[in-house]
């Protein structure tokens, strides 16, 4: 621990690497964030391997019915719409984290990008950039996310998009990234206006590097810490919005979707409520789990305000 | 920082992004679909209400099995709404629709399929959105409406209905039935509502756990009304409300027998040849403002309908009936007489009994432009109505003859409010004085309400059959009535496969026989619908699977020749290939 102590002493370069070492080593609950996340990202890999049923299998709708308890065919029963509930689960775990992790990296680059030159350009870029972010931060994004998808939906009639599997999924993920940078962007920004007066770092200009190496090699890595923090908030955040566009009626009817399962299910909690739960159960713990990691990171990259 | 410790870069590679960017392949790339489809549907699913959303999706992957392509999409009702309405039966990628569902039925007792199926009902100003044409069952259904003789009427529908069964235009899914839950306490709840003829009847409600002289009831629809003017809408919303404040010349007796009685009318009588027919008022009816009710309204809301400048969606039906004012007259303040350029069923089974008849003295100063604004049609505020002899009345809503009383709007309860009118000029059997309609969203929340005690009765479009087993005896009793209604997934007859055929193989190698491929599409889409597997799993049980447009309850119903259509992809397919599709 005294180490640490020493390894950011404002004077020093301060720590780059080992920031999720760090967290898994110190903060109880990054561990147990990341053993949630692992068990989502597990499932989200092997877990089909495990059903014989495809995603979108309806065939109990015309065997043992809808909401059916539980059975060896069926380990946590079928749904209103005949589908298998574990299989529905496992499913939507890809869906879960394709949308949290393409949301953010859209997000993150731009947030990055837009951030890292605002605080390093400061002045006007500065100004300019900061209300075009503000502006991001206070549209509402879901009622413009639900109108675009539609909009988008109808557009793309005839067109070689409509092809695109998944396509309105895409667009949600697209969207959830494109309305979720501001907040990173301004994290950026706000590392960058710190570090770019440390004293290593003008110690690199005078060493002669370049703007941009300087941005890359010097100010980016250090202001990763704090980043990565609102990024893996972000894939809980990302994960929540799109289960809840689902949940509204408006998601991917193509895609497995915890949200759109509690969609159709929440109606017959009472029947059956496994159908609702257990959905509900899987966004909570990988909501939970990325929100825990961001929180074991955080603790990480800030020892002293932790102690404190 | 020890030596041993992975970079944050090595640690995400390793484990991180790389183990969750594995799972990106198999989202993106599905597995793949069918080798070639035969033709493509876009199947629109209005996001209103999750029953109708499942099985239509369930249809139409079903569909998919047959090599079609099926585009599906939950969209509003708006949107449906909007492109159906187009003049030339645009397909979806024209701007219109390949195929949606929906639930659908006459708005009359007596079945009026030409209402919604004849060429004369296309839109815009029709509701034949789907472009039903066909010789045979455009003569059926004009045969029926025209002809006075019930021996020949009943032929034609028997007609329709066998015409509908074999050629398939549009697809029946299921008639169910109306499944409501009460309060326990209620008695004289002996109908279901069926807009705009039926709605709730609080004035033969008794609730035997009441004490004291002042009873209160409460009703629960979904959505709250457009507009409270009869002539301006006929939807559940609305006629739940204005329903127990008018009345019409005839009404029906009760939800059992169907049967249109006497209302404001105390008698009607017509020729041989249907074509004259003199009403006799009812004398003695007295307005909620006092004033007495004559002739003269009736005329008044004949008038006001057949003028195109109120814009009423009764406005089509009775300028098919009467064609003009010319076919009316008044002979007495409570005779009219009435001579139709032509016999029509409509008179009878709409004009009698499903418009409400409005009080000329109170609206007639009330100009087209206001009608929907004004305090009749929204019921939040006040007007003052002088009757013929210098009295002035304050009005908190709408003014009928009916047995309740508007009494505004209750924004504490969010309820339209009415009193029982004392001098209504029928018997009432109920001990409820005070009743309230309230809009309640969603299935769970509407047996929430009756749990509380919140309300004692709600509309059958709740669809509470999936959880009945929910409803505990010591406050809900569950009553299912007939409902008089159907499902349908409704086609789009314009389109170049299902509805004309020139698209299908068969069509393009001899266009003479297209209309006939579209006809084994069609009948192969029926068969791909599981119908008893919807009933059973989606709906609890509480329906019988669907055939043609026509209440399966109803006696007109010919259940010897309608027998229910089996779910079977086999046969389906062999139709397909009767269309010219081929399959490996």
């Amino acid at each position: 621990m005294t180490s640490m102590n020493d390894s950011i002493d404002p004077v020093a370069r301060p720590a780059r690497f080992g920031l999720f070492g760090r967290c898994l080593r110190t903060s109880m609950t990054g561990r147990v964030g990341f053993g949630l996340v692992m068990f989502v990202v597990i499932v989200a890999i092997f877990g089909p391997l495990l059903t014989p049923y495809a995603p979108k299998d309806q065939s109990a709708m015309y065997a043992v019915g809808a909401n059916a308890r539980p059975s060896a065919d069926h380990w946590l029963g079928t749904d209103r719409l005949g589908y298998d509930i574990l299989t529905q689960l496992l499913y939507g775990a890809r869906t879960a984290l394709v949308v949290g992790l393409g949301a953010v990296l859209i997000s993150g680059c731009a947030g990055i990008l837009i951030g890292g030159i605002a605080g390093y350009r400061g002045g006007w870029t500065d100004e300019v950039l900061m209300r075009f972010a503000e502006f991001f931060l206070v549209v509402p994004i879901f009622i413009i996310i639900l109108a675009v998808v539609r909009v988008l939906s109808k557009a793309v009639t005839g067109t070689a998009f409509e092809t695109m599997p998944y396509f309105n999924l895409t667009v949600i993920i697209l969207m959830i990234g494109l309305f979720g940078w501001a907040p990173i962007a301004r994290m950026t920004r706000g590392e960058f206006l710190r570090i770019k007066t440390l004293e290593f770092v003008q110690a690199a200009r005078c060493g002669g590097q370049s703007g941009r190496q300087i941005v890359l090699s010097e100010i980016l890595p250090n202001a990763f810490p704090s980043i990565v923090v609102l990024i893996a908030l972000e894939i809980g955040g990302a994960i929540l919005a799109e289960a809840m566009i689902s949940f509204l009626g408006f998601g991917d009817p193509n895609a497995v979707s915890w949200g759109q399962m509690l969609y159709f299910n929440y109606q017959s909690l009472k029947i059956w409520p496994m159908a609702s739960l257990a959905p509900g159960f899987m966004i909570f713990i990988t909501v939970l789990g990325f929100n825990l990691l961001a929180d074991g990171l955080s603790d990480a990259a800030n020892p002293r305000a932790r102690r404190r | 920082m020890s030596n041993n410790q992975p970079t944050r870069r090595e640690f995400l590679q390793r484990v991180g992004i790389g183990a969750a960017a594995m799972t990106v392949p198999t989202v993106i790339w599905s597995p793949a679909h069918a080798a070639e489809p035969h033709f493509k549907i876009y199947l629109t699913i209005f996001n209103n209400q999750q029953t109708r959303m499942i099985w239509t999706d369930l249809i139409g992957k079903n569909i998919a099995e047959l090599g079609v392509e099926v585009v599906t999409s939950y969209v509003p009702p708006s949107e449906v709404i909007s492109r159906r309405a187009n003049e030339t039966g645009a397909t979806y990628t024209e701007g219109g629709f390949d195929m949606y569902s929906e639930r659908i039925y006459y708005s009359t007792m007596m079945p009026l399929p030409d209402v919604l199926f004849s060429k004369a009902a296309f839109p815009p100003f029709g509701k034949n959105f789907y472009r039903v044409e066909d010789d045979i069952l455009e003569q059926a259904m004009e045969t029926y409406s025209s002809s006075p003789d019930p021996q020949k009427r009943a032929e034609a529908l028997k007609t329709f209905e066998h015409r509908w069964y074999d050629i398939q235009p549009l697809h029946m899914v299921f008639y169910p039935e109306d499944v409501i839950a009460i309060n326990p306490d209620l008695e004289g709840f002996d109908a279901t509502t069926y807009n705009p003829v039926f709605f709730p009847r609080p004035e033969n409600w008794t609730i035997t756990s009441a004490t004291g002289p002042d009873v209160s009831a409460a009703f629960a629809c979904w959505q709250p009304p457009t507009t409270l003017v009869p002539m301006y809408s006929s939807g559940y919303n609305e006629s739940n409300i204005f329903g127990p404040v008018y009345n019409s010349l005839m009404e029906y007796d009760s939800w059992e027998t169907k049967k249109a009685v006497p209302a404001l009318a105390e008698s009607v009588t017509a020729s041989e040849d249907g074509l004259v027919w003199t009403i006799k008022l009812r004398e003695g009816v007295k307005w909620h403002s006092g004033e007495e009710f004559t002739a003269d309204d009736v005329i008044y809301t004949w008038d006001t309908i057949l003028d195109p400048a109120y814009a009423s969606v009764q406005n089509s039906p009775l300028v098919s009936t009467f064609g003009s004012k010319e076919a009316y007259e008044k002979v007495s303040p409570y005779e009219i007489k009435v001579t139709l350029p032509k016999y029509s069923i409509l008179f009878e089974g709409l004009v009698l009994t499903s418009i409400s008849i409005m009080p000329k003295h109170a609206y007639a100063s009330i100009g087209p432009e206001e009608f929907r604004k004004h305090t009749i049609s929204t019921w939040t505020s006040g007007f003052t109505v002088t009757t013929s002899d210098g009295r002035t009345y304050e009005a908190k809503g709408a003014v009928g003859t009916g047995p309740w009383i508007p009494a505004g709007f209750d924004a504490m309860r969010k309820a339209y409010r009415m009193v029982k009118n004392p001098d209504y000029w029928k018997e009432t059997t109920g001990n409820v004085t005070e009743f309230f309609v309230v809009n309640i969203q969603g299935a769970d929340a509407v047996l929430s309400a009756l749990k509380a005690g919140e309300i004692d009765a709600h509309d059958p479009m709740y669809d509470i059959g999936t959880l009945v087993s929910t409803i505990e005896e010591d406050w809900g009793k569950v009553l299912t009535f007939d409902s008089y209604k159907w499902q349908q997934t409704c086609l789009n007859l314009k389109h170049p496969v299902f509805g004309t055929g020139v698209d299908t193989p068969l069509g393009k190698q001899d266009p003479s026989r297209a209309a006939e491929a579209a006809v084994y599409v069609r009948q192969a889409i029926s068969h791909a619908i599981p119908r008893e597997q919807i009933i059973k799993n989606l709906i609890a049980g509480y329906g019988k699977p669907g055939t043609v447009p026509m209440p399966v309850t109803a006696e007109e119903y010919d259940h010897d020749y309608l027998k229910p259509i089996p779910y079977d992809l086999d046969l389906a397919k062999s139709l397909m290939e009767k269309a010219g599709y081929k399959y490996a």
